[in-house]
């Protein structure tokens, strides 16, 4: 069982071979005396070289955004410096008073403490681990159950490709995605392993700590147990055989257990009040990511033309088709068309689907067996990834500091080259740090968050991107402003604004105008950053 | 066997015990205001405990002085007669008869019978049937039946309030009780707890006017200071003060007077009960006194402070073209929030005299058509100089008439100019000129007033039940009918 040389290898040795050279040592005769379970096949070495590169292209190659990172350390750094949780929305001063659930405090807790040892790159580092973690136990389910590297590797391009747009912000998300598919792989085992009692309530709470997505996790427990019912009574023909079916039994039990342990929270019955009413903020109408899934958007395309694989794919799969299947595709699908944020959740289901039933309909073509024997498995393969992993570790950001960090270097200076996205108002901040504005400040919600992390500590932005905790009006002030609407020059009078910090690529009408406004003169201009300031500062000039 | 599936059916029936004590626990331990937020999710109706109003009467902002230097008895009735609600019955617009009631209380009683009483007028604002009689059955009713209480239609279209909770701010000011019955179209057993309860479910901290919400809760919350509107916003009067402050000077109505005379009552309020923090208490104690210092140099020669009072000096030096009557805004209204303002706040005596005589001369000077084009600014100007001798309109009035009976007089045909009766409801509204000087009309003969108490004894205080008794008699009276109409 243990042994790697095998039967034929043995039958071989005994025919002369005309290339046998009894001087060098043929290390396929060396036996592996490695435990069993460190062993892993070939392929196992191929997709953690792929896994790594999406580590490392997520890690070096996109650049930390500029928007919500930035608000979640925010938070972070406040309950980290007051071990508290607000109960009211303490960082945007239009917003003081409303009530603020924060779902995500651990996640932001845990961003900020990595950040204060190793600067950004434990932000690139945590947020490329999701992704690549997530892709990862993903590709894996569908090899298992494919036994096909193709179309693991087609299941990893399609999901890939569908989530690519909801990917690319650095948010707690992200994490809540890795447990979705954590999730999603275990519903899709064939075996059950009684590890699940444990690792599916505990994954739940820290899940509802860490994001309000947990909800998302029930809804797909939900929908796997009624679609088990569906089947049930449809195969049967019996209600009663609800009731003795160990699987749908399991799967209630989950959702219970999950649902029972997502309530261990600082927030207990009313973080689901919140996650349940979150998507009817009017506020995030105005969100191009809160709007419908349209065509005309990249996620869109690539939604569509999953859709019609799946679609092709089911009418050529020759397996079963579980009403699980459609009603998760069905249901995210249908949540992903409301509003395209959710598209984040239906992109595993497509994926992970269409690659086990394409699998199964070229295994039926090629008329090959449905379950073909196990690849071998060696443990220099599980070596081979160590090195792949080791490898990439030390080719992202973290690995650079622990590096410079091992030396005995600044990590200072390394960590000040982790990229931030091209929008981020990095000079803009440093200017404001060095010369504070007074009173509030007009910013586009996008740069809020940035300006609330690096510019003064006291600085009062006008919002940003928790854009569900600004009050109705405030929120119609602020999108009347940013799209110059009627008298927007007379509402930033009547907000008391004296400095306005706005970009030059989306708003440069704003700028124009600004600049062409004789109550306004342009302080600061630097990497399409702009900073205005009123020439009478309002206060001052009432009381003059 | 048999034993494996018992214990299977045992360990599935503990999870589900533990889960409904899990759930259950959890709402157990949920504040009342999360358990309300809960239940509202799952049942998608709104549940909302309202902020307890703890008392039954309004709080009353005492006026501070009686200086017949800045008005005279003869002055003031004067002035009051021409602001008396001579309204005429059809279409009676909501705005006028606030504005009236606010000057005039509700327990404000004419000799004439063209003029509306002060129940008259709180009954056309509270009781849909009263509203009906004069609008007729195709117009929107005022007040509609909400979950969340009684709510009073606001903004521009016929026969609405113009200002939100500006019919509640005069109500309260007006010293309309808690238990004042309000029938609204579907809750005929309503009452004023129901119309505040709404105004606080709504009340949004950055709508574009909160003067008079500021008003309303003001006198109706103290000693609370905190309350939490529809959205769960948990507000205080730190920030409602605060949001009075916010901005240019020039935004708000009026010509942002209101905003000072709403600021201006909070920190009385806050005498007496402690709603402010004392950083905020400072805050308006400071921009207060900077509407002082522009006071100081706005003034005009012959008295009046303009419009564009808060450009400063600017406002002097380069005049902006605009309809005179906005001059008795503006002067108007900041008599009326010095009147409650502690001495450090005012600008000299002379100046405040001064503004006095420019705005009696030119209220006296109107005829009655013309103050009822512009009778919301001109009710001003009639409260602002009562609460100068101390006193309040119908106090005076019923004396005054006691010595001076009414005699039935000429007509004088009235016609409301709409758009300057309703320039109150926007700061950058452009109104056609309104005011024509005609000959005075006012009586001027000598009359006595009671002695005002100089010293008041408390500065705020809850409404005198005695002085209020026959207006809160709840009985529903006809609309008068101004006979020269």
């Amino acid at each position: 069982m243990s042994t790697s040389v095998t039967e034929t290898e043995v039958n071989d040795a005994e025919t002369p071979d005309p290339d046998y050279d009894p001087s060098v040592a043929d290390v396929n005769m060396l036996e592996d005396k490695l435990p069993d379970w460190f062993r892993t096949p070939a392929i196992g070495a191929g997709f953690t070289f792929l896994i790594g590169l999406t580590y490392f292209f997520f890690d070096r190659l996109q650049p930390i955004t500029h928007t919500d990172v930035w608000g979640h350390l925010s938070y972070g750094r406040l309950l980290w410096e007051t071990g508290t949780l607000p109960t009211t929305e303490p960082l945007m001063p239009l917003s003081l008073g409303m009530p603020f659930v924060n779902s995500a405090w651990l996640s932001q807790l845990i961003a900020y403490a990595s950040y204060l040892v190793v600067g950004k790159a434990a932000i690139t580092f945590l947020y490329a681990f999701c992704v690549a973690a997530t892709l990862a136990v993903l590709t894996r389910r569908v090899y298992n159950r494919t036994h096909s590297a193709m179309f693991a590797l087609g299941g990893f391009a399609l999901t890939m490709w569908v989530e690519y747009q909801q990917l690319i912000v650095h948010r707690p998300q992200i994490v809540g995605l890795l447990f979705y598919a954590v999730l999603l792989s275990i519903l899709l085992r064939r075996e059950w392993s009684n590890k699940n009692w444990v690792v599916v309530p505990v994954m739940f709470a820290l899940w509802a700590n860490m994001h309000g997505s947990f909800i998302v996790g029930l809804g797909l427990l939900g929908c796997f147990m009624i679609g088990r019912g569906v089947d049930l009574v449809r195969r049967t023909g019996k209600v009663g055989s609800l009731l003795r079916d160990s699987k749908l039994r399991r799967l209630v039990l989950l959702t219970e257990l999950g649902a029972v342990a997502a309530l261990l929270n600082p927030y207990g019955l009313s973080l689901y009040s919140e996650v349940l009413s979150f998507g009817q903020n009017p506020n995030l109408l105005s969100i191009v990511e809160w709007q419908s899934l349209h065509i005309r958007l990249a996620q869109g395309q690539a939604a569509a033309v999953a859709g019609l694989i799946l679609f092709m794919v089911y009418r050529i799969s020759p397996r079963r088709v579980s009403t699980a299947e459609v009603l998760t595709l069905a249901v995210f699908g249908a949540a992903a068309l409301w509003t395209s944020r959710m598209l984040v959740w239906w992109g595993p289901l497509a994926g992970c689907f269409a690659a086990i039933h394409a699998g199964a309909a070229w295994r039926k073509w090629q008329g090959g067996e449905v379950s073909p024997e196990p690849a071998p498995r060696a443990s220099l393969w599980t070596i081979v990834m160590m090195g792949i992993v080791f490898i990439f570790f030390e080719l992202s950001h973290l690995g650079t500091v622990t590096l410079a960090m091992a030396a005995g270097k600044d990590i200072e200076k390394v960590t000040d080259r982790v990229p931030v996205s091209r929008l981020t108002p990095v000079a803009a901040a440093e200017y404001l740090k060095e010369h504070p504005p007074e009173g509030l400040v007009f910013c586009t919600y996008e740069w809020g968050d940035y300006l609330m992390w690096a510019g003064p500590r006291d600085m009062k932005v006008f919002v940003a991107s928790h854009c569900h905790l600004v009050p109705k009006d405030v929120w119609e002030d602020y999108m009347g402003i940013v799209q110059m609407q009627g008298s927007w020059l007379a509402m930033l009078k009547r907000y008391g604004i004296n400095t306005v910090v706005i970009d030059e690529q989306y708003r440069e009408p704003m700028v124009m105008r600004l600049y062409e406004e004789k109550e306004w003169k342009m302080l600061f201009r630097q990497d399409g950053q702009t900073i205005f300031q009123r020439v009478n500062p309002i206060e001052i000039d009432s009381k003059s | 066997m048999k034993n494996q599936q018992s214990s299977k059916l045992t360990g599935f029936l503990a999870v589900q015990i533990v889960t409904c004590i899990a759930f259950g626990a959890a709402w157990l331990a949920l504040a009342p205001a999360q358990a309300e937020r809960f239940a509202e999710v799952v049942t998608g109706e709104i549940q909302f405990s309202p902020t307890k109003i703890e008392r039954t009467e309004p709080l009353v902002i005492k006026p501070l002085y009686d200086d017949p230097e800045v008005v005279s008895d003869e002055e003031l009735a004067a002035v009051l007669l021409q602001v008396q609600p001579r309204f005429p019955a059809d279409k009676l617009k909501p705005n006028h008869v606030e504005h009236a009631l606010r000057t005039w209380h509700v327990d404000a009683e004419f000799q004439d019978p063209a003029v509306m009483s002060g129940t008259d007028m709180r009954d056309l604002l509270l009781d849909h049937g009263r509203f009906l009689l004069s609008w007729g059955p195709d117009i929107q009713p005022l007040l509609e039946d909400r979950p969340t209480g009684v709510y009073v239609r606001w903004g521009h279209d016929t026969g609405a309030s113009v200002h939100h909770d500006h019919t509640l701010a005069c109500l309260s000011e007006a010293g309309v009780p808690l238990d004042q019955p309000v029938r609204s179209p579907g809750r005929p057993n309503g009452t004023l707890k129901q119309m505040i309860e709404q105004a606080i479910y709504d009340f949004d901290l950055d709508e574009r006017e909160t003067e008079w919400s500021a008003m309303g809760f003001g006198l109706w919350l103290p000693p609370q200071k905190e309350l939490v509107n529809g959205q769960r916003r948990k507000l205080n009067f730190d920030m409602i003060a605060r949001r009075q402050m916010r901005g240019h000077k020039t935004y708000g109505v009026c010509g942002g007077t209101h905003r000072v005379y709403s600021l201006m009552s909070l920190v009385r309020l806050d005498d007496e009960f402690d709603i402010l923090s004392d950083e905020v208490r400072e805050e308006a104690m400071t921009y207060l006194r900077s509407v002082r210092d522009i006071l100081l140099v706005t003034q005009y020669e012959d008295g009046h402070w303009p419009y564009n009072w808060p450009d400063g000096i600017a406002a002097l030096e380069n005049p902006e073209d605009y309809d005179s009557y906005k001059d008795v805004i503006a002067t108007g209204h900041h008599l009326e929030w010095l009147a409650i303002a502690p001495k450090e706040l005012h600008p000299p005596h002379e100046m405040i005299k001064k503004a006095a005589d420019w705005i009696i001369k030119n209220t006296t000077s109107k005829t009655k058509k013309e103050i009822l084009s512009n009778y919301t600014f001109y009710s001003h100007v009639g409260n602002a100089l009562s609460l100068w001798r101390n006193t309040r309109a119908p106090v005076f009035w019923k004396k005054w008439e006691a010595e001076h009976p009414f005699k039935p007089a000429g007509s004088d045909e009235v016609v409301v100019n709409d758009k300057a009766a309703n320039a109150e409801s926007t700061t950058d509204a452009d109104h056609p000129e309104a005011v024509v000087t005609e000959p005075k009309t006012a009586a001027t003969e000598s009359a006595e007033t009671t002695p005002a108490d100089k010293t008041p004894a408390a500065s705020v205080e809850a409404n005198d039940p005695v002085q209020k008794k026959e207006a809160d008699s709840g009985e529903l009276k006809p609309l008068i009918v101004p006979p020269e109409l």
